[in-house]
């Protein structure tokens, strides 16, 4: 097997993420289209009535799979900026390593919004 | 016709600075390098390079009204006024216009630009079939100028890491072509997060390259093949 050096693995990811969102942007857009959210109580799409569209479990977990996948897409791109601007190794070591614990907390709070939806 | 040209002499001056020339054309100077060779001829002491005028050496790349380019293939007619000329961006400046391009080259030579075949030289040429020859048009014509290189911003942000568009495209005139046994390790030379992955489409490269080449497409190119090698190998 050819070692997975990270130059290509970080290229390869940015695309298979950005073609995960694409998916999921086309398949919400098809479902607004045709099956989306219905008006209860006063007629105006209320919290509740969008909470009951996004309760299927399929829903859910591709909602999540698109957050985590844009996650990883930032990261990735920060990554690849850090990389192009910041020269000092320690500099960009640390705004490396901060950017990931930020991606880490919004990968683990999408979660929990998500699952508590 | 005036000119404003990038000045800087290591020995006498402190800093660089632009000095303006103005010229009467002579009905055969047609092209920004005639212009210069006159410029010369009353200020000798305007350091630039030049060989072959007629843009194949590619000695006289410089930086033109902003756009990098050839001296000898540019038309002064096509120059708006005063024509700026400095050196090729990112590169040390030895004197005037004429930059060290020690790095360009050391990247050029990373790339292992030789064709690579460890079977006994056949009594003729290595042949390849005229599909083969066609995969290195558009390749083979690079001069090394360093317009594309030295307009790239990839190049300035990791001028020591990041080969560059001249190089990248030699990468990959080598990695294409059917009589070369080292294309394993010519994509393993490139898997490093700087030396290719540092192109970002900016297109730079394609917009200043005298030859109308497009390292642009060669990179993406080599990108291509080494998810075709990857998935080969899982």
């Amino acid at each position: 097997m050819v070692k997975a050096g990270h130059g290509f693995s970080d290229w390869a990811w940015q695309r298979i993420s950005a073609g995960l969102m694409l998916i999921y942007l086309i398949m919400l857009t098809v479902r607004v289209a045709i099956d989306g959210p219905q008006a209860t109580g006063d007629g105006m799409l209320n919290f509740a009535d969008w909470r009951a569209w996004c309760q299927p479990m399929w829903f859910k977990l591709s909602s999540l799979i698109f957050a985590w996948a844009l996650i990883y897409h930032a990261w990735i791109g920060v990554k690849e900026i850090t990389m192009d601007y910041l020269h000092h190794p320690v500099v960009r070591e640390r705004v490396q390593r901060v950017c990931a614990i930020l991606s880490w907390i919004y990968a683990v709070l999408i979660l929990l919004i998500v699952w508590n939806t | 016709m005036k000119f404003s040209i990038y000045r800087f002499n290591p020995d006498t001056d402190k800093e660089p600075y632009m000095q303006d020339y103005e010229i009467e054309l002579t009905p055969d100077t047609r092209m920004l390098l005639d212009a210069l060779i006159q410029i010369k001829e009353m200020d000798d002491t305007l350091s630039l390079r030049r060989s072959c005028r007629e843009g194949v050496c590619g000695s006289d790349a410089m930086n033109i009204n902003g756009k990098n380019g050839l001296a000898c293939v540019t038309p002064l007619a096509e120059l708006k006024q005063p024509v700026v000329l400095r050196p090729l961006p990112g590169l040390p400046v030895i004197r005037d216009l004429i930059v060290d391009m020690t790095q360009f080259f050391e990247h050029y030579n990373s790339i292992k630009p030789y064709l690579v075949n460890n079977d006994p030289p056949p009594a003729t040429e290595r042949l390849q079939s005229p599909e083969d020859r066609a995969k290195l048009d558009g390749l083979y014509e690079c001069i090394l100028c360093g317009a594309c290189t030295t307009a790239c911003p990839s190049f300035w942000w990791n001028p020591d890491k990041f080969v560059g568009p001249a190089g990248l495209m030699q990468a990959y005139r080598f990695i294409v072509d059917s009589r070369d046994q080292a294309q394993e390790e010519r994509l393993e030379n490139l898997e490093d997060p700087y030396r290719l992955y540092r192109c970002h489409n900016i297109m730079n490269c394609v917009d200043v390259c005298p030859k109308g080449l497009n390292p642009s497409k060669a990179i993406n190119e080599i990108k291509a093949l080494k998810v075709k090698r990857k998935l080969a190998h899982d």
